[in-house]
């Protein structure tokens, strides 16, 4: 169960940039997103895998719009339970 | 979905704790974004609000301050743990040398913890590899003090891995008895 919080920096240079991201986030159901500030855009997924964590970051920071992505939290739970 | 939808429709199921906690994690990291968002934003850094030593969320998980202990930039964690397990790590928002961000190993503090092939207690080298038997109590005292280690093991005594600055310990056991 990873959740995680990830700040995404925009290329604020693209016109409408920050719009084009939310609504390719919006078909993600993995992804809760958040408050924007600026360039600076909070976000939190939550997957059912590590795998697909790795994924769905790969694909976040494919996307033309986002130049960075930044960690600020990670929850693993479920996957300390497997190991119990 | 914005901050304050997002967090209403969070909204958990009663009497079930696992998606409780899921729910609240998912709010906690959102939550942890924003504010590294809104901070990172600001060309006037917003005033450094004092993360508590210690408290526990309304979903039950305890949320403590440690060092990161995997480099010497001595980045401030946040460590969340429930039931005696850390189930959670973030950047404190407050440390002024990380601002809420940790590098990758940082985020594997409370993971590694529990890493089925972690070491749990000394043990010594036999040819290539770790000896199938573990060096336990004074013996690994003695074994250190064969090799010269009189002084590391006084530090150890004195300072001990309990220590909060525990960094030394840890890494000077690691170093006696592993290699
Ligand atoms: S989070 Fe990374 S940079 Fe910071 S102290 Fe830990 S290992 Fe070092």
């Amino acid at each position: 169960m990873p959740i995680s919080g990830l700040v995404l920096t925009i290329d604020h240079e693209q016109p409408d940039s920050l719009r084009q991201v939310v609504a390719a986030l919006a078909e993600r159901p993995e992804v809760t997103v958040g408050e924007s500030f600026g360039c600076k855009l909070a976000i939190a997924t939550d997957t059912e895998r590590a795998e697909v964590d790795r994924g769905l970051r790969a694909w976040i920071e494919a996307l033309p719009q986002v130049v960075h992505v930044d960690v600020t939290f990670i929850a693993f739970d479920s996957d300390m339970e497997v190991a119990r | 979905m914005n901050l304050n939808s997002a967090i209403e429709s969070a909204s958990p199921p009663r009497n079930n704790r696992a998606a409780d906690r899921r729910q609240f994690l998912k709010q906690a990291a959102l939550a942890a974004a924003t504010g590294v968002a809104a901070r990172r934003a600001q060309a006037v850094p917003l005033p450094i609000v004092q993360s508590p030593d210690t408290e526990t969320d309304e979903a039950g998980v305890t949320w403590q301050k440690a060092p990161c202990r995997f480099c010497g930039t001595g980045c401030h964690v946040r460590v969340g743990t429930l039931d005696g397990r850390v189930v959670a790590i973030q950047g404190d928002q407050a440390a002024e040398v990380n601002k809420g961000l940790l590098c990758v190993k940082g985020y594997h503090v409370g993971a590694a913890l529990y890493g089925k092939d972690r070491l749990t207690h000394p043990m010594r080298r036999q040819g290539r590899f770790l000896g199938a038997y573990h060096v336990g109590g004074s013996h690994r005292h003695h074994r250190a003090a064969d090799h010269g280690g009189t002084g590391a093991i006084r530090h150890l005594r004195l300072r001990s891995v309990d220590h909060p600055g525990g960094i030394c310990g840890p890494k000077i056991h690691e170093g006696w008895l592993v290699q």
